[in-house]
């Protein structure tokens, strides 16, 4: 199993120079773990984006012939948003709207690269 | 007119076409689309009704987080990357390599800007 | 389950509420039209004069009602929003013979083609001004090596093991 201490560390590493939570999430929406300010707010982004996330993978799937979505990008007035899928499980950077999208991006992917192999690990155990 | 409005976005279209663009579309919320223009490359189904509205939805659903108003979302793909520009009531989508260079194809917003404005008026918000 | 509008379909109080149940029905005209009749029905006569606070009544939680529906998130509407083909085809119809209508100004289809130096008055002086000093250019290169190494190190600082190996016996 995951320390989720450890895990809850590990994502709070990216919650710098503007990146305000950081997230796991499964593919319903349920918070696996956080680490960030404000709480309800992660939840409440985790559940939209998650389902944003299965739709679009799903349709992906039937219009573009595409099987995976690896990326999602939201810029809104007060925030961005970006999603990756680590495993089985989907992982969610939340930032200021003054963060720049590649940062953001960039910091998703050292992390989804990171809990790749410990997540894969445990999903098959 | 639509020729000359069409004959822009091919324009467009031509001069992005090197950059890895493949096809943008303005659509209503519903995905009905006011221009579109596409090459070869492009999935049959990537540019349907069905496909083009879930990204209406999408937005929508966006604007609930709590973050603003939702301006732009991009998708990556395996091959294909998909840009949304939320231009209420209209969507300008835009189809391409998920190679090609996203920040230069964000900057396609302020180039179309105009144009969408003033067909905007066409349909009801 | 208790919110404003269970009484407005009675067939949901006998059926258990479940995840696709809609909570809302449409706020636009259900709630108007459904609070008109539960007034009529509670009150008996409506009488004149309390008919104008009923109407700021109605309008309040008409408003209430809409702020609601606005913040409501279908979340299973997402994937199965498909105009019927006849509407599409109609629809895409119309948008194409308003487009040929709307006045575009030529302004705005004219492609631009950029020109460098063209707020530039006195271009001459400028090209031949002498160029940036090598100080200068050395900076910018090594300012710009270092942000490409610092970028390709973004990564996760190992400290303690994620994975606790559960141990047998």
């Amino acid at each position: 199993m995951l320390k989720p201490k450890t895990l809850s560390q590990i994502l709070g590493e990216a919650n710098t120079g503007g990146i305000q939570s950081t997230l796991l999430l499964n593919s319903t929406g349920a918070l696996l773990s956080y680490s960030g300010k404000g709480e309800g707010d992660g939840q409440v982004i985790a559940a939209i984006v998650s389902n944003i996330w299965s739709v679009y993978e799903e349709s992906g799937q039937s219009a573009l012939l595409e099987d995976k979505l690896n990326f999602l990008l939201l810029d809104c007035e007060n925030g961005r948003v970006c999603v990756t899928r680590v495993a089985d499980v989907l992982l969610c950077l939340y930032a200021e709207p003054w963060v720049g999208l590649g940062i953001l991006k960039t910091k998703a992917e050292a992390l989804a690269q990171y809990l790749d192999e410990p997540i894969h690990h445990i999903a098959s155990s | 007119m639509i020729e000359d409005a069409t004959s822009y976005m091919q324009s467009v279209l031509e001069s992005y076409r090197k950059d890895g663009l493949h096809a943008i579309a303005v659509t209503d919320r519903d995905g009905v689309p006011l221009l579109k223009v596409a090459d070869a490359e492009i999935p049959e189904h990537a540019l349907r009704q069905n496909f083009l509205s879930t990204f209406g939805m999408a937005t929508d659903q966006a604007n609930k987080l709590g973050i603003g108003k939702n301006k732009l979302m991009v998708f990556a793909y395996s091959n294909i990357q998909i840009i949304l520009f939320n231009k209420h009531p209209l969507l300008v989508t835009l189809i391409a390599s998920v190679n090609a260079n996203t920040g230069l194809l964000l900057k396609l917003e302020e180039q179309l800007h105009s144009l969408v404005s003033c067909i905007s008026s066409l349909v009801d918000a | 389950m208790g919110c404003c509008c269970s009484t407005e379909d009675s067939s949901s109080l006998q059926d258990e509420p479940n995840a696709h149940t809609r909570l809302l029905q449409d706020p636009v005209s259900n709630s108007y039209q459904t609070g008109l009749n539960n007034s009529a029905n509670e009150y008996g006569n409506s009488y004149g004069n309390s008919v104008a606070q009923k109407t700021d009544d109605q309008s309040a939680q008409y408003k209430v009602l809409q702020q609601i529906a606005n913040k409501v998130i279908d979340v299973g509407a997402l994937d199965c929003q498909t105009l019927e083909e006849h509407e599409y085809a109609e629809r895409a119809r119309v948008y194409a013979q308003s487009i040929n209508k709307i006045h575009i100004p030529q302004s705005i289809l004219r492609k631009k083609k950029p020109f460098l130096l063209m707020d530039v008055s006195n271009a001459e002086r400028i090209l031949s001004a002498p160029p940036i000093s090598q100080a200068d250019y050395n900076l910018m290169t090594a300012a710009t090596e270092n942000l490409s190494s610092a970028y390709h190190t973004i990564q996760v600082t190992h400290t303690k093991d994620l994975v606790v190996s559960l141990g047998k016996g």
